[in-house]
């Protein structure tokens, strides 16, 4: 990108990757001549390395993980060792498995000149999930040699049907099983295809097969351990990529405070002048949002800075070059704009994180990343995907006033010498291992084998026999419970409530959406925005989970007002902890769409807000574990809570932080990621309670058994949550340790040492009069 | 030769009085399981070895191969002069019909030659959408259009909520001469046919004999009254209360017929000699009148009822308990497995497979229900047989094995485009006087066509392999031009099916188990039987009369009268077919409680989340135990012969004495962790 120096006084950190060379290597001596003669036509005359090492191990029969960067040719990679396989043995059978239906059906497209090539009596290859019509399932399940589908497919649809339907027949001659992007299965997530794949593994060994993994996994700290967890065998790693890569400059970019005020622009009013810049330069960008909303408010920003310099650019109208991309866009449209920005006939896509997968959409100069995504491993997801041959490539993270966006710019070192996160899983999750060993009884009779698979399985099924879901008979355990126990598992949290958006103008469907979204995009009075065109909402029904909007073009988007609610349903148990009390049992966690804003665009000027007739709430009932917090750490935690703020600036209160610094030790301590578990104060023992609790839940309807593990192991969770504080290498407090950087790490310290013993607060902050009891 | 004595000796009185008997008109009424079969033999040999009538001169019509081989089989080994030859007119009534227009009926004056060749029921339907396309008909319930013709052969042209005719008169005429034109009958055909020449050949059996009766249709019927003249006599066996055909034209009322038409002597044979009495209670649960069945034998065992997950853990159930009774020492060939469909037996063959049961698989296949076969069969018939012009539109269009259905814009479904249109044209040149099976395998390109990644591939290679194989044999062994011999070979794979292509492997291997229908189960008996499947949905099928009810109810009365010494009937909560009902039929409930064996094992149910409080609050007590099954009852205390503790090592727990164990469980105290216990089964506990 040139002319970064116009911004040069916005940039708070640069930093530089540099170019690396390509590596090839030659087609390895036993590939098939085919399959040379493929690679030749398509105009490919050696592998990169990694692509002949995959090929190499895989052939030798080992499993194997790559973590090469993105658009490094995995795909192929994968590809190859199943080809050799494929085309010697017709029989043969291999599972792409995807995360989500557009990475399959994307991928899927780029199967087509193989397909084409070897023709269908040598290959066949097909996507089987919820969408496939019957005949296609028929040819697929009979002939096809590549299965492209989803977790989902598997537990729900091939595993309980092994018996029937010619699934035997693709279970007995599975060859390959190849996961891509292999670190979305975090959390439960992860625990649950790690069952799965137990599952299948037994369904595999019935039919005397023993299928081989292969796995792509974006960076993070852990692959081999995710992937051996997930598939159960040993892995070999491949990690050291070949293909080329183009120097990377890094910017940090850091807003400026607006006019007259302390608080800061938000990054994506700054997106705006810098997204219209790269459409004039016609360099090709893909600029990442953090919610659906802020796409859809980019876009049209662009689009209008992009019309207003029309007549500078000799009268072009260059705003139809820019695009949004986003889900709840429908496929078609979707495909059109991938294809459109694969062409060049699109210089960019203003995007959420869904094209953080690997979809292709052609290779791209610039990343602009519209605030910090979160995780490290994100971040680099999203910067890999800039970069194209021979041509320099730039990463712009424009900052958030988010407390971990705001300290990148205090110590970038943490983002770019820092490790990747760790992709958690536990498979031996107790809730996870009984939903599966149900599901696995059904599939095949229990016997003393499935022990090594499940370890829990001895404790399990003495409490399936008496609910008669198992019955004995000739010494093996056989499903005698209800029908379809997979179908009761949900691999994750989806909301399965759609609503539908239509156009009150002519009835045609815009979008769908599930029930939490609706809530927080499609409540009256709310400006939908779409690729760029503005509906106003006119009405929203409950009870056919259906709304109207009109076609609108106003000056103005919405956002709404919600807030999040954690109440306490029913005691379990409560136990002393030191010199307070520590409870489990329900609580209810709600969001709550109260009312929106109006924001004009451009400017973001607050047009004023509005409340709606009725609130909007979602909620659902979940385990959760408490700590009552003892009254000198409350009414010093109350004493420097930072007063109401207007405007953009967000900060933490110190319960806050305490509870954030809990949640994260809760999580290692369960083995969860962030979609799995929440903390939050207790609703309804606010200030004028007299009493303060700091809550820890999980994130799934009736619970996983995430938090009913904190509870067990809740000192080992305040200790460890002790040891993070103070290892935590920052010097006063930061979003890492304690979720931001203004929080003074040493009152947060004091308060989990208060829980055990009477303490002095930390001296030069104010206290409120600490020192009495609770 | 068998002497009348020793043939008459083994029948019971009322069986040797049907044998005997001579009058005009026989009609035996058998109660299940009272020697029909025997008695059906015994008066075939008995006419022919005693009374010195030549095989020639008997008709002796079955329902099925089957039934007719058995019957040939033991005349064979009863009566070894008897030659093949001479039974001729023994067979299934499309059969003798068949034959019998071909060798002694005048068909030329219906305007057909002796060649002709037979059209199964998807041949005729194709013929007939062609001709409704051809003409430009119009059809109402064409989806139906079978059921439509036959309505209308029966003189109905109305059809469901039709008001007024339509097209189907002038169809029925136009195939009536389309079918002369390409000198081809269908089945229906061959009976009626058969039936309008009969009177004018001069011809006449001694003797009819008819197997299953209860199952003759009106069209038999005719047949059998056309065969007949004033000096045959009639011989009829069946059981009215096994009328299970009436899909097919049987009916209720037809024994009462025929006693009246033909003033028939009745005999009954209503000793039960089969089934415990037990079983024989069942089955008179599903007789409307069950006075004239009389069991001989002991109480027995308790009928078994069982629910089953799905097919395919009953199919590893059956599996492992069919095992079990074979190493307690009961042969294979005494075990049964009857099901209402044929489908239902893929999991069982699968698992029987794999695990080793030797089984047998009685299937009347037919080339219509093997789909490669099917295609292949019209593939050569169209190139033998220039005039076939449906077989050579089916083969061209199919959409597995040919080149798919043809571009709706174009005029001719049969592109010149088409490689394999060439090739049908040029067969005959090339074949010249004959070709090997691999030859025309790869003249028709065939390994491309049976698409070699499909699962199928390895089976289609091996049917149609063997089905060339057959062809090559077949025109080897006669004379004439290679393409009349391809030509005459198809057409009798038409008519009889293939049973020799059946993939039961392990067909005919002596000693193995019996995977039949409740249909083909007719005429058998095992000491062990089991009825799968006893959902709505399957037994009963979903019928839309109390008359189809009934005869369900007959069905299920067959197959649980093969049984000698023990039923166990099953059910499936999760069926795997939407048509299929979970849990029990309501013919299981008609089973008096007192016959049955071990109480109800309806499914179990319950929700994870308490299963998995119930099992962490076990823990966390660290004892107790009550959840672990059986555990309560820690009285038994017997730690070793010696006294001396009993040690053992947990993965998890560490060391712990063992407080007590019985069969299942294993009660062990840990030092850390208290009390628990442990299902022996997936005991990870190392004893020390």
């Amino acid at each position: 990108m040139t002319g970064m120096e116009e911004y040069r006084k916005k940039i708070v950190h640069e930093q530089v990757i540099p170019k690396r060379e390509a590596v090839f290597t030659p087609f390895p001596d036993r590939m098939l001549p085919e399959l040379r003669a493929f690679l030749e036509r398509s105009g490919i005359s050696m592998l990169y390395s990694h692509q002949g090492e995959m090929f190499d191990r895989a052939v030798d029969g080992e499993n194997v993980i790559v973590t090469t960067s993105t658009a490094s040719g995995k795909t192929l990679g994968f590809l190859l060792p199943v080809l050799q396989e494929i085309l010697t043995n017709p029989a043969a059978r291999a599972i792409f498995l995807y995360p989500t239906k557009a990475l399959a059906s994307d991928q899927f497209r780029s199967f087509v000149p193989l397909l084409e090539f070897f023709g269908p009596s040598r290959l066949q290859a097909g996507i089987y999930d919820g969408d496939t019509p019957s005949a296609e399932r028929g040819r697929i399940r009979s002939s096809a040699n590549i299965v492209l589908t989803n977790p989902e497919m598997l537990n729900a649809t091939f595993l309980p049907n092994h018996g029937s339907y010619g699934f035997s027949f693709f279970f007995a001659n599975l060859k390959y099983i190849v996961v891509d992007e292999l670190h979305s299965y975090r959390g439960a997530f992860g625990s649950h295809l790690a069952n799965v794949m137990k599952r299948l593994g037994r369904i595999c060994g019935y039919y005397g097969s023993s299928p081989r993994f292969l796995c792509s996994s974006a960076t993070i700290a852990n692959p081999v351990e995710l992937a051996e967890n997930i598939c159960g065998r040993p892995f070999s790693h491949v990690s050291r990529d070949g293909s080329p890569s183009p120097e990377k400059r890094f910017f940090l970019w850091q807003p400026p405070t607006a006019r007259g005020t302390e608080f800061r622009v938000s990054p994506a009013r700054e997106a705006t002048g810098l997204l219209a810049r790269l459409v004039r330069e016609n360099s090709p960008f893909l600029a990442f949002c953090k919610s659906r909303n802020a796409v859809e408010v980019v876009l049209k920003e662009v689009r209008d800075r992009l019309k207003e310099s029309a007549p500078e650019s000799g009268g072009r109208d260059m705003a139809s070059l820019v695009s949004g991309y986003r889900g709840g866009y429908r496929p078609l449209e979707r495909r059109d704009i991938e294809e459109k920005m694969a062409s060049g006939r699109l210089r960019g896509l203003v995007a959420t994180n869904v094209l953080e997968l690997g979809i292709d959409i052609g290779r791209i100069d610039t990343a602009v990343l519209v605030g910090f995504p979160g995780t490290r491993a994100s971040f680099w997801q999203q910067a890999g995907r800039a970069g194209r041959k021979d041509r320099s490539a730039s990463v712009v993270l424009l900052l958030d006033n988010l407390p971990l966006d705001q300290y990148l710019a205090i110590d970038p070192e943490w983002l770019f010498s820092g490790e990747s996160e760790s992709a958690v899983v536990d498979p031996d999750n107790l809730f996870i291992q009984v939903a599966h060993v149900r599901a696995a009884a059904a599939e095949l009779p229990l016997s003393v084998d499935d022990g090594a698979l499940f370890p829990d399985l001895g404790e399990i099924v003495p409490v399936l026999l008496p609910g008669k879901e198992l019955r004995k008979e000739q010494g093996k355990y056989f499903w005698s419970g209800g029908a379809y126990p997979a179908g009761e598992i949900s691999l994750r949290n989806m909301d399965r409530t759609r609503y539908r958006l239509k156009n009150a103008a002519d009835g045609s469907l815009l979008t769908e959406m599930d029930e939490l979204q609706a809530f927080r995009e499609i409540y009256r009075g709310a400006v939908y925005l779409h690729e760029g065109l503005q509906y106003l909402v006119e009405s929203l029904d409950l009870n056919h989970t259906e709304a109207l909007a009109r076609p609108t073009d106003g000056n103005y988007y919405t956002v709404s007002c919600d807030m999040t609610e954690v109440h306490k349903i029913r005691d379990e148990k409560t136990e002393p902890l030191g010199r307070t009390l520590c409870g489990l049992g329900d609580v209810r966690v709600a969001y709550t769409t109260v009312g929106f804003r109006r924001q004009q665009f451009h400017n973001h000027q607050n047009l004023g807000m509005e409340l709606l007739d009725r609130p909007l709430s979602k909620s659902f009932d979940t385990e959760g574990f408490w700590i009552a917090l003892p009254g000198e750490v409350r009414r010093l935690f109350l004493s420097l809570a930072p007063a109401p703020m207007p405007g953009f600036q967000f900060r933490k209160t110190y319960a806050e932080g305490l509870s954030f610094a809990l949640l994260n030790a809760a999580m290692m301590a369960a083995m969860a990621t962030p979609e799995d578990m929440g903390s939050a104060l207790l609703a309804g023992d606010g200030p004028e309670g007299g009493r303060m609790s700091v809550c820890v839940f999980d994130m799934y309807a009736g619970g996983l058994g995430f938090s009913r593990k904190g509870f067990s192991l809740v000192r080992d969770i305040l200790r460890r949550a002790d040891r993070m504080i103070r290892g935590c290498p920052c010097r006063g407090g930061c979003p890492a340790c304690v979720g931001d950087y203004h929080l003074d790490k040493r009152v947060v310290l004091w308060a989990i040492g208060s829980l055990f013993e009477t303490l002095p607060p930390p001296g030069d902050v104010p206290s409120a009069g600490g020192g009495e009891g609770p | 030769m068998t002497s009348a004595g020793s043939l008459l000796e083994r029948l019971n009185p009322y069986q040797r009085q049907a044998v005997l008997e001579q009058g005009r008109a026989t009609l035996v009424n058998a109660c299940v399981g009272s020697g029909k079969t025997t008695v059906l033999i015994c008066k075939a040999l008995y006419e022919h070895t005693v009374n010195g009538v030549p095989l020639e001169d008997m008709v002796v019509l079955t329902f099925t191969n089957k039934a007719a081989d058995e019957i040939r089989s033991r005349l064979a080994a009863a009566a070894p002069c008897a030659a093949l030859e001479s039974t001729a007119w023994f067979g299934t009534f499309h059969s003798v019909a068949m034959r019998m227009l071909q060798r002694i009926l005048p068909v030329e004056t219906l305007g057909y030659t002796p060649s002709f060749s037979v059209l199964d029921p998807d041949g005729l339907l194709e013929m007939a959408e062609r001709l409704i396309v051809e003409h430009g008909l119009t059809i109402k319930y064409r989806n139906r259009l079978m059921k439509r013709l036959e309505a209308c052969a029966a003189g109905r042209t109305l059809f469901g909520r039709m008001k007024r005719e339509d097209g189907i008169s002038a169809l029925v005429e136009l195939l009536a001469r389309e079918k002369v034109l390409q000198n081809a009958m269908d089945f229906d055909d061959l009976l009626r046919n058969a039936a309008a020449l009969a009177g004018t050949s001069g011809w006449s059996p001694r003797w009819i004999i008819v197997d299953e009766f209860q199952d003759c249709d009106g069209a038999q019927m005719e047949f059998i009254r056309a065969l007949a003249s004033e000096e045959t006599k009639l011989f009829a066996v069946g059981d009215p209360n096994q009328v299970i055909y009436s899909w097919r034209g049987g009916s209720r009322d037809i024994f009462r017929r025929f006693a009246r038409e033909f003033r028939a002597a009745e005999i009954s044979l209503p000793l039960n000699y089969r089934s415990s009495s037990t079983i024989l209670e069942a089955a008179r649960c599903f007789l409307q009148d069950s006075s004239d069945l009389e069991g001989t034998r002991e109480r027995g065992a308790g009928i078994v009822i069982r629910n089953h997950f799905n097919p395919f853990l009953e199919a590893e159930y059956l599996a492992d308990r069919i095992q079990e009774l074979h190493d307690g020492g009961m042969p294979w060939g005494d075990m049964a497995v009857f099901y209402r469909m044929q489908r239902q037996s893929g999991p069982l063959q699968a698992v029987f497979r794999r695990k080793g049961i030797p089984f047998t698989l009685s299937v009347r296949k037919t080339l219509k229900d093997i789909p490669v076969l099917q295609w292949l069969a019209r593939l050569l018939s169209a190139s033998v047989n220039g005039a076939d012009r449906n077989g050579l539109v089916s083969a061209l269009t199919d959409g597995r094995f040919g080149d798919g259905p043809a571009p709706a814009e174009a005029k001719d479904p049969v592109g010149a485009e088409s490689e394999l249109y060439d090739r049908v044209r040029s067969f005959p040149e090339w074949a010249g006087t004959g070709r090997g099976p691999l030859e025309i395998y790869e003249y028709f390109g065939l390994e491309h066509r049976l698409s070699p990644t499909s699962a199928s591939f390895p089976e289609n290679r091996r049917l149609v392999l063997a089905f060339l194989e057959k062809l090559d044999a077949f025109c080897r062994e006669r004379e004439g031009s290679y393409t009349g011999k391809a030509a005459e070979f198809l057409n009798s794979s038409a008519l009889y099916g293939t049973e020799f292509f059946s993939s039961g492997g392990e067909e005919g291997s002596g000693d193995s188990v019996r995977l039949l229908t409740l249909h083909a189960c007719k005429g058998l008996e095992f000491p062990v039987v089991f009825i799968i499947g006893v959902n709505e949905g399957l037994i009963p099928l979903h019928t839309y009369s109390p008359e189809g009810r009934e005869e369900e109810k007959r069905l299920f009365f067959v197959g649980i009268t093969r049984a000698k010494d023990y039923l166990e009937l099953s059910c499936y909560t999760d069926p795997g077919d939407v048509r299929v009902l979970p849990g029990k039929s309501g013919f299981l409930s008609m089973i008096p409680s007192r016959l049955l064996e071990g109480g109800d094992d309806g499914p179990g149910g319950g929700d994870i989340r308490a299963y998995c409080r119930a099992l962490l609050e076990n823990r966390e007590r660290g004892g107790g135990g009550s959840v672990f099954g059986g555990a309560e009852d820690n009285s038994t205390s017997a730690p070793s012969p010696e006294g001396t503790p009993v040690k053992v090592r947990h993965p998890k727990y560490g060391e712990g004495v063992v407080q007590s164990e019985d069969e299942e469980t294993c009660t062990v105290a840990f030092e850390q962790y208290g009390v628990k216990s442990f299902l022996k089964d997936f005991c990870p506990l190392e004893f020390l």
